[in-house]
């Protein structure tokens, strides 16, 4: 029994020293995601990667922030553009050192874009977001020989150029036509400036004409700027583990050193873990993924839950897959319409997605996940943007059309024989497993020969499967790069759009408005079109918008200096030099 | 004496080529898509199946199969975890010695309490302290892992707040991350690389962290011991050699202790490889309850995900470690058991 | 082991008297056995659960899917608890796979106690009611308890007799083999089995099964190879009777019966591993009424609002009950049953 006892005061003990709290030269952020998927600026296109690299990295012009559509100069101080808009001249920061102590001169901005649109990397941001300004098409490295035939390395290398030498401090951009946008968009994350001398000493592509093609389409999570970084950047990268990622701040900022001088970024998978870490004071900022967390942290001391007028710049759809890849495909069952699988076309019939989209409810995803604070999203964009159409209709539950609609699927043929099949969601996400269960459960209502399964996934997973074309149906999102309706139209409902490349979709009325929308210039005009778009989204269900929630963000009273911006890749969205901690 | 160690250590590849034909024979249920997955190296050759089951020939007959998976098993490479993103074999390196501690620190009161309270209620048969023992052990018993862990996690961490999960808390994360930080990593557990640098504090935090996990993991095996302790005490006590040192006037701790006690450690001895056996099940439901980043945390996350390579490379490995583990245990009961010297 | 064998050879040389039944209950064991407090909490456990498991339908409220495949309508809910209906017998008897599903009282991921959501023990993270769960759950567990059981018995008695009537090099075999498996632990191999047969509730059966057969196959032939040497078998031996013939009209009979006492102990631990593989996320369909994933939820909610830590108690603390009580149940009627058939511990 003493021993017990004895036990149990040595228990005690050890408990007692639990309360320690992150020292204030430290900012501990406990993000839920699983880690960058790269660390590799021209590679990533995750927020959890974007949230380190925007910290790390710079590019030529950033966020004033908070806002999301003014900008300030960060590697460069000043631009000016050609009388046809087609080159831009920046003028580069002087004195910028990187990390490893070499100085940022035109050649590391000629390189680091250049390195970009060379891997063109299908699953980056690059050749998405820039391969049409820069060489005049959208393809990507997914296949080298077929980007060679189109992309020559003169295009590359006339895209970017150093007028006063590799050492100069003048660089010019080259683009095949006007883009109100470019300034947007060269301040996301995927344009960072790398540090030429180090990636080149290190095995990396060594930005000559001789190994381009060697790079095309490279997997660049193998190569060494995939965990290592050498960028301009307030904080510097320490360590990167599966557990954290540690930086540390970098002493010879150009813009002065950040006030904090360690940041940890922990991957903690559970929400209790990062709920309690933030009570304790060993987190100052954590991921709240799911609004209904929130339970647990008002009213906690110590921790300030920023909430209200918050808007969010992100949208998460149901997407249907149109050509699912049904080989060695344990989510479409059996692969054919027999009621024990689904075929790799099931979604082309527009009766099962009407169907699909009768099933779901709307308002029960604002009542029971936003706990009210949320509204219907008519068309995939943020309603603050430019072409939002708030009058159109919304297909919500309404069980008695659904069956009309199934019934009418496949000739009929669909309601007889049933289906089974999987839909994934990425794990921990509660809003959009939610989602795909309310349309489970009130599809299996509808017909015991309906079933429908739920599966979550890790993040990292689930991007691979979604990405090989395997999912029949899942629920994704969408952050804003850029404050433009192409930015999220383009990339859910182009045929060539980011999302092409996990749905095949393609309408061709819907790819007719957005062609003509991406010709031209004036405001009303898109709108006008945009709008348009929206009603045929009623008619078509391309995809099924969720509802979106007003933003929150929860970090220590401890921070100070703390704003929303909600175009940061980071799903903090601010960055961490502009905080300080007492 | 080596003789039996011989004879067991020839059971080890018997155990092996066992494990290993039956995981590739509960391989040809999946698709050679999927089976594929258990040859790839690196994350490109996880996206193009086709040319590994070309070169591998997974459409063969599973014993030519079996030849080059133990080919590409003995060249150590073990499949392209997709759960980790990297060589299932480089994810076995790095979560196998969180795991080890774990389960070191497990064996300790296992062993402590349950040969303790085992003697206690032989010796005291019948009275309070064995009634006590009883219930424990049948109460201990019945507690599973996963409903025990989740109720501690209440207790301690959501009420009281005094151990988290996870294996070390941030601020150390940070003081030992990086070359630069002077802390090296020489075991990869972390309490005895705290000890090595000199770093208590961490040691204090690491062993903080371990608390939780250790109760859970050791509650259902102590529970066992102590009843195997108890009854073969028991039945020791009862027999005539130890009659007959008793009636010969030897003090009673003596014939407790030099005569019953190591006797019935034997038993003991035995169960220990079942408790080996039930802490490799305990770490997988254990660490994932607690965050704590181990192979049965991996395991887990790799089995929910599919991931072919990952699950069949832990079997593997598991399989191995509780051969060589049993292999201890029978030469631990060689030293005990003085009939097994003359073998 | 030993004790087991010890079971075998009470049971053979038991002189027959009075019906099956009162022999057994006037047996010196079931005399003991009575007499043990802690056998019959045991065994009260066990019948409350068989209880539970049976009347189940009458002391839940059915989800809309369960009706609608009983061919109920709001209107008719009551006839799945009135005898005269077809519907009661149904859902007695044959209820259909959606009675299973446990009905959300919403899908918010917040808990709600039983005040807040109008059931009677509150429901989990996302609207699960957890009565209903822990209720059919019992029904699960049964089947698979008793499923897993049957299969696996059949199994060990096949290795085991197959291995002791050949004896020699297959015997050799199917023994090390039994080794083999026994040397590998339960849960991963049960993990490897389900992950790589597919994720669903029959798998799981599979996989518990696969690995439970090797004791049952080795205390068989350990029975058998004894019963062997006894009299009236080398006297039937002697008679010219055929060796198969044997081990099914005279070995079998006399082994099986304890074999089956000591597997049927073993539901508990049966079920306490399809539990654990359910908690992992291994088992049933994510709603389907099972107690390793009713308990699974409690992961999220281990922490409460500020200033009332235990708020979500309800989420962890039923379904860790209900665990702990079966298991409880069938491990003091496993001991009791141990200790009283051992002739040593008189």
């Amino acid at each position: 029994m003493n021993k017990l006892l004895t036990l149990f005061t040595a228990l005690v003990i050890l408990g007692g020293l639990a309360l320690a709290q992150a020292p204030a030269d430290t900012f501990v952020y406990q993000s839920f995601s699983a880690g960058p998927v790269s660390l590799d600026p021209v590679r990533a296109y995750d927020s959890a990667s974007g949230g380190i690299l925007e910290n790390i990295y710079e590019t030529l012009y950033t966020f004033n922030d908070p806002a999301i559509d003014e900008f300030v100069p960060a590697l460069a101080t000043s631009y000016s553009v050609s009388e046809d808009g087609t080159t831009w001249t920046f003028q580069l920061r002087d004195g910028v050192q990187f990390h490893s102590g070499n100085t940022m001169s035109c050649k590391d901005v000629e390189y680091s874009l250049q390195y970009g649109l060379v891997v063109a990397h299908p699953e980056g941001a690059v050749s998405y977001l820039m391969g049409g300004q820069f060489l005049g098409t959208l393809a990507d490295g997914s296949d080298p020989e077929g980007y060679q035939a189109e992309v020559s390395w003169e295009m590359i290398d006339g895209a970017v150029e150093c007028p006063d030498g590799p050492d100069g401090l003048v660089v010019d951009l080259n683009i095949t036509a006007p883009d109100p946008a470019l300034l947007a968009i060269l301040a996301y994350t995927a344009f960072s400036v790398i540090d030429s001398q180090f990636a080149i000493e290190n095995g990396q592509w060594d930005g000559t004409e001789a190994t381009w093609t060697d790079w095309i389409g490279r997997n660049v999570t193998e190569e060494f700027l995939q965990r290592n970084a050498s960028g301009t950047g307030p904080y510097q990268l320490v360590e990167w583990t599966e557990e954290a990622l540690v930086a540390k701040r970098f002493d010879d900022y150009w813009g002065g050193a950040a006030p904090i001088e360690n940041v940890v970024v922990q991957y903690v998978n559970e929400q209790s873990t990062r709920t309690l870490a933030i009570q304790q004071g060993d987190a100052d900022a954590i991921d709240v993924p799911e609004r209904a967390s929130l339970v647990q942290l008002r009213g906690s001391p110590g921790v300030v839950i920023f909430e209200g007028d918050l808007p969010d710049t992100s949208i998460d759809n149901v997407f249907f897959n149109y050509a699912i890849d049904t080989s060695n495909n344990e989510d479409v069952g059996s692969g054919q319409l027999d009621g024990n699988g689904i075929p790799g076309d099931f979604f082309t019939d527009v009766n099962v997605r009407r169907g699909f989209a009768h099933l779901f409810d709307h308002q029960l995803i604002i009542d029971e996940i936003y706990e009210g604070n949320g509204y219907v999203v008519t068309m995939p964009m943020p309603a603050a943007f430019l072409g939002y159409n708030p009058d159109v209709p919304v297909r919500t539950l309404d069980l008695e059309a659904a069956e009309q609609y199934f019934r009418a699927a496949f000739g009929g043929e669909l309601w007889e024989k049933g289906f089974e099949f999987t839909a994934l969601h990425n794990a921990g996400n509660t809003r959009r497993q939610t989602a795909l269960e309310v349309i489970k459960s009130n599809l299996e209502f509808l017909n015991p020969k309906f079933r429908m399964n739920v599966r979550g996934l890790p993040w990292s997973d689930f991007l691979a499967r979604t990405g090989e074309r395997k999912t029949p149906m899942f629920a994704l999102g969408w952050g804003a790069d850029y404050a433009d309706p192409k930015n999220f139209i383009n990339t859910f409902l182009d045929n060539d759009g980011f999302y092409s490349g996990r749905t095949s979709v393609d309408f061709p009325e819907i790819q007719a408005l957005i062609d003509q929308a991406d010709s031209i210039v004036d405001p009303a005009e898109r709108a006008f079109l945009y709008k348009e778009i929206g009603i045929l989204v009623y008619d078509l269900v391309p995809i099924l918008p969720l509802p979106e929630q007003a933003n929150y963000l929860v970090v220590s009273d401890r921070l100070e200096g703390v704003y929303y911006n909600p175009i940061r890749s980071s799903d903090i969205n601010f960055l961490w030099k502009d905080i300080s901690k007492n | 004496m080596f003789v039996f160690i011989i004879r067991r250590l020839s059971f080890l590849p018997l155990v092996f080529f066992g494990v290993t034909i039956f995981i590739v024979l509960l391989m040809q249920v999946l698709s050679p898509y999927q089976r594929a997955a258990a040859f790839a190296q690196t994350e490109m050759q996880a996206r193009n199946l086709d040319a590994i089951i070309e070169q591998y020939g997974l459409d063969d007959p599973w014993y030519q199969q079996y030849g080059r998976w133990l080919n590409q098993v003995r060249q150590g490479n073990l499949g392209y975890s997709r759960t980790s993103s990297e060589p299932v074999l480089t994810t076995l390196r790095r979560r196998f010695p969180p795991t080890l501690e774990l389960a070191l620190f497990a064996i300790l009161p296992v062993i402590g309490v349950g040969i303790w309270l085992g003697t206690a209620a032989a010796l005291n048969r019948d009275k309070l302290i064995d009634q006590f023992t009883r219930v424990l052990s049948i109460l201990g018993w019945s507690l599973p892992t996963f409903v025990l862990g989740i109720w501690l996690l209440v207790i301690f961490y959501g009420a009281l707040g005094w151990f988290e999960p996870g294996r070390i808390n941030a601020q150390n994360i940070i003081s030992i991350a990086g070359e630069g930080s002077g802390f090296e990593r020489y075991t990869g557990l972390m309490t005895l690389d705290a000890l090595l640098n000199g770093r208590f504090d961490i040691f204090w935090d690491a062993l903080r962290h371990l608390v939780l996990p250790v109760i859970t993991l050791a509650v259902v095996s102590s529970a066992q011991i102590m009843r195997v302790m108890r009854s073969a005490l028991l039945e020791i006590l009862s027999q005539d050699y130890v009659r007959t040192a008793r009636a010969k006037g030897l003090q009673e701790s003596v014939v407790n202790h030099k005569h019953a006690r190591r006797n019935a450690l034997i038993p003991v001895i035995t169960l220990s490889g079942f408790v080996l056996i039930g802490l490799v099940n305990g770490v997988v439901i254990t660490e994932t309850i607690f965050n704590y980043p181990g192979l049965g945390q991996w395991a887990a996350q790799a089995a929910i995900n599919l991931d072919y390579a990952a699950i069949l490379g832990f079997a593997v490995f598991t399989a191995i470690l509780v051969v060589l583990a049993n292999l201890l245990v029978d030469v631990l009961y060689a030293v005990v058991d003085p009939r097994i010297r003359y073998d | 082991m030993d004790s087991t064998t010890g079971v075998a050879l009470e049971a053979v040389t038991e002189k027959p008297r009075g019906s099956v039944l009162q022999r057994w209950w006037a047996s010196k064991t079931m005399q003991r056995f009575r007499r043990n407090p802690l056998a019959l909490t045991g065994a009260l456990i066990v019948l409350a659960f068989i209880v539970t498991a049976t009347i189940a339908p009458l002391i839940t409220s059915p989800g809309r899917n369960c009706l609608r495949d009983l061919g109920l309508s709001a209107g008719t809910v009551s006839y799945a608890k009135n005898p005269t209906k077809a519907a009661f017998w149904k859902v007695m008897f044959t209820p259909p796979e959606t009675c299973y599903a446990v009905p959300r009282v919403g899908f918010s991921p917040v808990p709600k106690s039983a005040a807040e959501s109008n059931t009677l023990l509150g429901t989990t993270s996302r609207g699960y009611d957890i009565f209903y769960g822990l209720v059919w759950g019992t029904r699960t567990a049964f089947r698979i308890g008793v499923i897993v059981v049957g299969v696996s018995l059949i199994m060990g008695l096949l290795v085991g007799s197959v291995a002791a009537y050949f004896g020699g090099w297959v015997d050799s075999l199917l023994m090390r083999f039994t080794d083999v498996v026994i040397a590998v632990p339960a849960l991963v191999l049960a993990l490897v089995i389900v992950t790589v047969l597919g994720i669903s509730i029959n798998n799981l059966m599979i996989a518990i099964a696969i690995v439970s057969w090797p004791n049952y196959a080795r205390v068989l032939r350990g029975d058998i190879l004894q019963v062997k040497e006894l009299e009236y078998v080398t006297s039937a031996r002697a008679l010219g009777r055929r060796a198969p013939g044997l081990i099914f009209k005279h070995i079998l009979p006399n082994s099986i019966g304890p074999l089956v006492i000591i597997a049927s102990l073993d539901i508990g631990s049966i079920v306490l591993t399809a539990a654990a593989l359910s908690f992992l996320g291994l088992g049933a369909p994510i709603g389907y009424a099972d107690w390793g994933q009713m308990i699974s939820f409690a992961r999220e909610w281990i922490l409460g609002p500020p200033g009332q830590p235990l708020a979500y108690w309800y989420v962890s603390f039923w379904p860790g009950l209900i665990i702990v009580l079966f298991v409880l149940g069938w491990n003091l009627l496993g001991d009791a049953f141990r200790d009283v058939l051992d002739p040593r511990s008189a």
